[in-house]
């Protein structure tokens, strides 16, 4: 016995309401219906399979602590979008600064292999290892945001947005991002990882 | 070099999912219950109200196999829950099953419904009605609904009642009157006899949620020993979420070394074992909590995780058993979503 999403049940607005009003399956159908989004968009900002499933946790519970934020519940789907970009870049600024200080060990480098779908066009496996390849080197910020323009496809608007910062600062943070992405991509090589 | 324009590609970058693994992040937001509940019977206004009912109406849609709304009366009707079950009835009140709990619903009626809960924890929401009464059967005891939000747990160790809200009434199976009343925030435990006046809680069930306490960069911080799963299943998740794994850690080992009963233990052990593996590098430590995990919890939607990070801990540690391992859960598992990653370990 499972609940799961059907194109025919509540909208979202109506799903928001009955959760704020404690209503436990619009909490669990809320799940259901976004963790595909959620759990996806972790996995291709984190680009490690084992740490996602801390990272959907607490952003489901974040945001079923703070549905009574949500301005527009019809909104629900941009707005766990967003969730999932804050908490990923509390996560992995937390994760640099304790690996600077020594209190963890450097990560392994990111397994493109593993990440890119074989199944995925010539141009476009060659684009998706390159970004797998640098965004480890890259400042928080300017990785998330490169993932979001260059594989999650937002445009520069929605990237400021799920990031919440301006329409300036996501150009220049997608700007450093895609210059190294060029760079990556004329010299495919391991050694033009940092 | 120009790149190209950016489109869409994440459907080219998706990570493994299925059924058993939401299934077991979503024990997980659930088992942390840090949303706070709205006073859904005194201020919710009258248009959430009428959504909550028009809701109520369409559930049908979005639950498989539920009786949302049964005309008729329902008699023997069991609710089995592997990570999580939840069930809503159409007046919106409702049962969440905890961790491998089972639930029986021996009458829903108009006028009344009767459960019986046989093993684990259940969560009761139970909307208030004149017309309606609501009686739950747990091991030698009817507790008896006055509307609000209760948790019965039957376990070996007898049965719990704790009342989150509103008040319920305890009595010996059978008895018509003479039990004892417990309002919001209060519990019992079938140790005490239900005969007489409420007394503090000495149950080692959770009781209302508290602030994750701060963790240290450096050291594991001693976990308090008066703290309940739900506390320490917040520290846990706060240290995670903070980088601190080896808190993290030691307050998922407490949960599953000081309360062995609680259907949170089973999935401690699991997080335990992923955080030794993950990121304390040690293998070993790993294996001996997944063993603990799949002994803890031997039904639950994690199990075949347990079991695929098992064989990856016998393989970080070189262990000649590793084959052995890697084989038994290919025969178990033979189409699970571990199974590519499984079949390349211990060559």
């Amino acid at each position: 016995m499972q609940l799961v999403s059907s194109p025919q049940g509540p909208s979202d607005a109506a799903l928001v309401v009955a959760a704020r009003a404690g209503e436990d399956w619009a909490r669990e159908a809320m799940y259901r219906r976004y963790s595909g989004l959620v759990f996806g968009m972790a996995y291709r900002l984190l680009g490690r399979d084992h740490e996602i499933d801390d990272l959907v946790q607490e952003c489901f519970a974040q945001a079923l602590a703070n549905l009574h934020r949500l301005d527009d519940p019809q909104a629900l789907g941009a707005w766990l979008a967003s969730l999932v970009v804050r908490t990923t870049h509390k996560m992995l600024r937390r994760r640099a600064v304790a690996t600077r200080l020594g209190l963890r060990r450097p990560m392994d480098p990111l397994d493109a292999d593993r990440l890119v779908s074989p199944n995925a066009p010539a141009d476009v496996q060659a684009e998706l290892r390159a970004i797998y390849r640098i965004i480890e080197a890259l400042p928080t910020r300017a990785r998330i945001a490169l993932v979001l323009r260059r594989v999650e496809g937002m445009s520069q608007e929605e990237v400021a947005q799920a990031m919440g910062v301006s329409l300036s600062t996501a150009k220049r943070l997608l700007a450093d991002g895609e210059e190294r992405l060029r760079e990556a991509l004329r010299d495919p090589s391991p050694r033009s990882t940092p | 070099m120009m790149l190209p324009p950016a489109r869409r590609l994440s459907r080219y970058v998706e990570p493994p999912l299925d059924g058993k693994r939401v299934d077991r992040v979503w024990a997980g937001v659930s088992a942390r219950r840090v949303f706070a509940w709205s006073p859904r019977r005194a201020v919710v206004p009258a248009a959430a109200a009428a959504a909550g009912f028009a809701l109520a109406a369409v559930l049908v849609l979005v639950v498989r196999g539920h009786s949302a709304a049964p005309a008729t009366p329902v008699a023997g009707l069991v609710v089995e829950s592997g990570a999580s079950q939840s069930m809503t009835l159409s007046d919106g009140s409702s049962a969440v099953l905890g961790h491998d709990a089972r639930l029986r619903f021996d009458r829903i009626e108009p006028s009344r419904v009767e459960a019986t809960v046989e093993r684990g924890e259940t969560t009761f929401d139970v909307h208030h009605s004149e017309a309606r009464t609501w009686t739950v059967h747990a091991g030698g005891f009817d507790v008896v609904d006055r509307g609000t939000r209760f948790v019965v747990v039957v376990s070996d160790a007898g049965v719990s009642v704790r009342v989150e809200s509103g008040s319920v009434e305890v009595v010996r199976a059978g008895a018509s009157g003479g039990g004892r009343k417990l309002e919001g925030g209060e519990s019992w435990t079938s140790g005490t006899p239900p005969v007489e006046p409420p007394a503090p809680s000495t149950s080692s069930l959770p009781v209302a949620p508290t602030p994750s306490v701060s963790v240290s960069a450096t050291t594991a911080t001693p976990v308090p020993t008066a703290a309940t799963p739900r506390d320490l299943l917040e520290t846990a998740n706060a240290a995670r979420l903070a980088g601190h794994p080896r808190d993290a850690a030691q307050a998922f080992d407490a949960i599953r070394t000081r309360f062995r009963k609680d259907a949170r233990a089973g999935l401690a052990a699991f997080e335990l074992g992923r955080l030794r593996l993950d990121a304390l590098g040690d293998p070993a430590g790993a294996l001996a909590a997944f063993d603990d995990a799949i002994l803890l919890a031997p039904r639950a939607g994690f199990r075949e995780d347990a079991e695929a990070r098992r064989v990856e801990a016998l393989d970080r540690m070189n262990d000649a058993r590793c084959p052995a391992a890697r084989q038994a859960f290919l025969a178990r598992y033979p189409h699970g979503v571990h199974a590519a990653s499984v079949s390349a370990r211990c060559p």
